[in-house]
């Protein structure tokens, strides 16, 4: 037999989190490293913590796809541009971070046990994050970069444009 | 995907081989480790009606060292370089850059040769061993020619390799004790495909230095007389005598029109000049 | 299909297969060795990775009968395997895996790691596994499990793998087949041998707008008007564009042909046809085609436009090309468009070269790679083809792949 549990409110049980990131950029090379990336998230009472930390890690590993790796272009007729592994970066073992978690545990009033929805929870926040993060670091540059993967490219290509415009205070 | 089926021969030497090459008359493809050509054959870009495996030709897993230099056959894998099973006349230049190549699983069964064969602009050897001064030389049934390796990289994936011709063994000149090494590349990810290569070797006792600037989407560009990027000298100060815009001259020369991109290739290889020098 | 004799987790097999089956296949469908993953079948996700005599490999981009008389042992083989056992426990241990996918490839490059690289530290272990993929973990339970492992054995003092787990030169699971081992050629299946007569060559052809576009210049010492009439001259234009052939006799405003392209292995021939149009007032013209290949089910638009203008007093021409294509299919989906673009400035050197031999009345360069030289190497294929077939009828082993 096998049984379920479904709240008696059950639009959606939230869970909340915060993400802050140190990242290094290169401006000449275009290469982004981060340095610490740190969570806080509260998933209402934690049932089972190990698998709500893997879910929060594996979450930050596809964030930090979306941020600085992954991108689906097509060509002005529709055509996909990257169909293969080698085309589709996904982030491997030194792309990701070994990343501090902590957790705050505020019940749900809606749920049995003060449970909320925790899975890939990790995921949402990464490239606001790491953009955010970039950016600041290339302020003084007077770049500002709004549109994710945050390529070599895009930085050096930003960076170059700014010198040229004399917005940079170096 | 699946490759389309192809008929395969396992030659017992070199020379059927060569004869198995000749008689297809273009229809057939070469493999060895299969490392470059797998994916294209799984991929379907390739479809070969044959394909020849040289993986198993001894004369062609030798290592040796010949009149000074290195004689690398062409199944000499990448591993091999990395582990030191092969000599080394390059004070590790060799296996610094071996072991950066893709990934250990790769490694293992991608050889040099193939690579070489391949051609692909973004791949390590072909940029590291123009750098080193080293020369190929190729077989086929109306026999062996040698040359540089800035002479057999054409283009993009295209070798001065003819029809009916392998690669049978690289030839790396030994390094000299005053000379220095640089290498470095800009690959989006670990193991990932470079898109940006420096490589040098500089001899300020010599007063020389060859550079070269790869992964640009056709043949590196090989500097092999490389004073005009230091200031027209070499010397032991060639580290402050860089000079960015020469590098830059270079890559507008070679059709690269993309500020950001020459941009990139030039750090790069700026990179690799202090890696030298350091 | 071939009979293909390999050691599998220590046990002898021998199998009938097709030589373009893969290590990964071959273990799963065979053997019914299923804990060989298979991810993306182009070597890069790492889910395949087996051990190929002691040491990984990629199993799908590897052919089972390249790797006759080779060791593999897969994740089935390792179960009492002392690192292997350490490591699943501590995988267990560090939730180093939610979906499973990836792990026992991602376990296969751990125990090379742990063998090998005993003082590894984080980012070696990160350098070391960077190969597999995972989607789930982060890699944060992964890492945190190889370097319990690693650092358990490092307490008991047990040093690297000799020679990194080989001896011999060359790729790992090559060289162990019986020497001479020497199969009949096997005939290909699905020969399409009347496909390069059947005209695919569309009556209307589109004005589009090119995904890439090419400037190319170069110089010929003749007056404008004889070069805008040598454009005019289809057939000698076409006789300059490396591996261009004509399928119909063209018209002043329509064209039919093949172009045949290689870029390193990868070979298209697209069939189709274009439209011509030209204004001498100008001295400009224009060029609109398009093309399929069968074989890659890629297809291309191409829209060639030219300029002439008079240098040194009118007794010299530039042209001025401007090259656009949309390539679309297979080939297009390899996002290295920067290959193509060197590919395609190739074409315009070559093309500029015979021009000017054609118009100085030298025939197009000999030494040019017979690849390119268009129809004798279609002929050549052809000609293969007929012999295989009547090879395969006379032997009377129709459909023996």
């Amino acid at each position: 037999m096998t049984q379920g549990y479904k709240p008696v409110r059950d639009s959606g049980t939230f869970s909340y989190a915060a993400h802050a990131a140190v990242v290094a950029v290169d401006p000449e090379v275009g290469e982004v490293e981060i340095l610490d990336y740190v969570i806080v998230e509260d998933g209402g009472v934690l049932v089972n913590p190990m698998v709500v930390d893997g879910q929060i890690y594996g979450g930050l590993a596809q964030g930090i796809g979306t941020a600085l790796y992954e991108e689906m272009p097509f060509d002005n007729s529709g055509q996909p541009l990257a169909t293969t592994l080698a085309d589709y970066l996904l982030p491997g073992a030194t792309e990701v971070p070994a990343a501090r978690l902590d957790h705050m545990e505020t019940p749900s009033p809606y749920t049995q046990f003060g449970v909320k929805g925790i899975g890939e929870g990790g995921a949402i926040a990464p490239p606001a994050a790491i953009a955010n993060a970039v950016n600041d670091a290339l302020r003084p540059l007077g770049v500002e970069l709004m549109q994710s993967p945050i390529t070599p490219h895009r930085v050096v290509a930003a960076v170059l444009a700014a010198r040229t415009s004399g917005r940079s205070a170096a | 995907m699946k490759p389309v089926p192809f008929s395969y021969e396992r030659p017992r030497d070199l020379n059927s081989a060569l004869s198995m090459l000749a008689a297809s008359r273009g229809s057939a493809k070469i493999i060895a480790g299969g490392q470059s050509l797998g994916p294209m054959l799984n991929l379907r870009l390739v479809q070969p009606e044959l394909v020849v495996d040289i993986s198993g030709l001894a004369e062609l897993k030798r290592a040796e060292i010949r009149g000074g230099e290195l004689v690398l056959g062409a199944l000499v894998t990448h591993a091999d370089i990395e582990d030191g099973r092969t000599a080394d006349v390059t004070r590790g230049a060799m296996p610094g850059v071996a072991a950066n190549i893709a990934y250990r699983a790769v490694r293992n069964r991608g050889t040099i040769g193939g690579s070489l064969s391949h051609a692909d602009p973004a791949a390590d050897w072909i940029s590291a061993l123009a750098a080193l001064g080293a020369r190929v030389t190729l077989r086929s049934l109306a026999g062996v020619r040698s040359m540089a390796i800035e002479a057999f990289v054409v283009g993009a994936l295209e070798s001065a390799l003819d029809a009916g011709e392998i690669v049978e063994a690289v030839h790396v000149p030994a390094r000299a004790t005053s000379a220095h090494w640089g290498y470095a590349k800009s690959c989006r990810k670990t193991g990932e495909f470079a898109h940006a290569i420096g490589a040098l070797l500089v001899d300020p006792a010599a007063a020389a230095a060859r550079v070269v600037i790869g992964a640009i989407d056709t043949a590196p560009i090989v500097v092999t007389d490389a004073a005009e990027l230091f200031g027209g000298r070499i010397a032991a100060d060639f580290k402050q005598r860089f000079d960015a815009r020469a590098a830059d001259a270079l890559l507008v020369k070679a059709g690269i029109d993309d500020a950001a991109q020459r941009h990139i290739h030039v750090s790069v290889l700026k990179r690799a000049v202090f890696e030298a020098a350091a | 299909m071939t009979a293909i004799v390999l050691n599998v987790n220590r046990r002898a097999v021998e199998v009938q297969a097709e030589p373009r089956t893969s290590l990964a296949d071959f273990v799963r469908d065979k053997l019914d060795l299923t804990g060989t993953h298979l991810g993306c079948e182009h070597g890069v996700c790492g889910a395949c990775t087996v051990l190929l005599d002691g040491v990984p490999a990629r199993s799908c981009i590897t052919y089972a009968v390249a790797c006759e008389g080779a060791d593999v042992t897969t994740i089935e083989g390792l179960d009492e395997d002392e690192v292997m056992a350490e490591l699943r426990a501590a995988f267990t241990r560090e939730h180093a895996l939610q979906c499973g996918y990836c792990t026992p490839g991602m376990l296969v490059s751990a125990r090379d790691l742990v063998l090998r690289l005993p003082d590894a530290d984080e980012r070696r272990i990160r350098v070391g596994l960077s190969g597999n993929l995972c989607r789930c973990t982060g890699y944060v339970g992964i890492v945190r499990a190889v370097q319990s492992v690693i650092a358990a054995r490092r307490g008991r003092n047990i040093g690297p793998q000799a020679d990194g787990g080989r001896i011999h030169l060359g790729p790992a699971g090559s060289g162990r087949a019986m020497s001479g081992h020497d199969d009949q050629p096997l005939p290909t299946a699905g020969l399409e041998l009347a496909a390069a007569s059947d005209s695919v060559a569309p009556d209307v052809i589109p004005d589009f707008t090119p995904a890439n576009v090419l400037d190319q210049s170069f110089t010929l010492p003749y007056m404008p008007a004889k070069v805008f009439a040598m454009f005019a001259d289809i057939k000698g234009i076409a006789a300059c564009l490396p591996g261009v052939s004509l399928t119909a006799p063209p018209s002043p405003e329509r064209v039919e042909g093949a172009i045949r392209v290689r870029l390193g292995p990868i070979v298209a021939a697209f069939e189709g046809a274009a439209r011509v149009e030209r204004d001498p007032a100008a001295l400009t013209g224009r060029i609109i085609g398009i093309g399929t290949d069968r074989r890659s089910h890629s297809a291309t638009q191409g829209d060639i436009r030219y300029r002439l203008v008079p240098l040194d007093g009118g007794e010299a021409t530039a042209v001025e090309l401007s090259i656009g294509y949309t390539l679309t299919g297979m080939l297009a989906q390899i996002g290295r468009p920067g290959l193509v673009r060197d590919l395609a400035k190739r074409l315009v050197a070559d093309f500029a070269g015979n021009l000017d031999r054609q118009m100085s009345g030298a025939p197009p360069r000999e030494v040019a790679p017979a690849e390119l030289s268009g129809l004798s190497i279609i002929s050549d294929v052809l000609r293969a083809r007929v012999a295989r077939i009547l090879g395969r009828v006379f032997a009377g082993r129709g459909g023996a792949e």
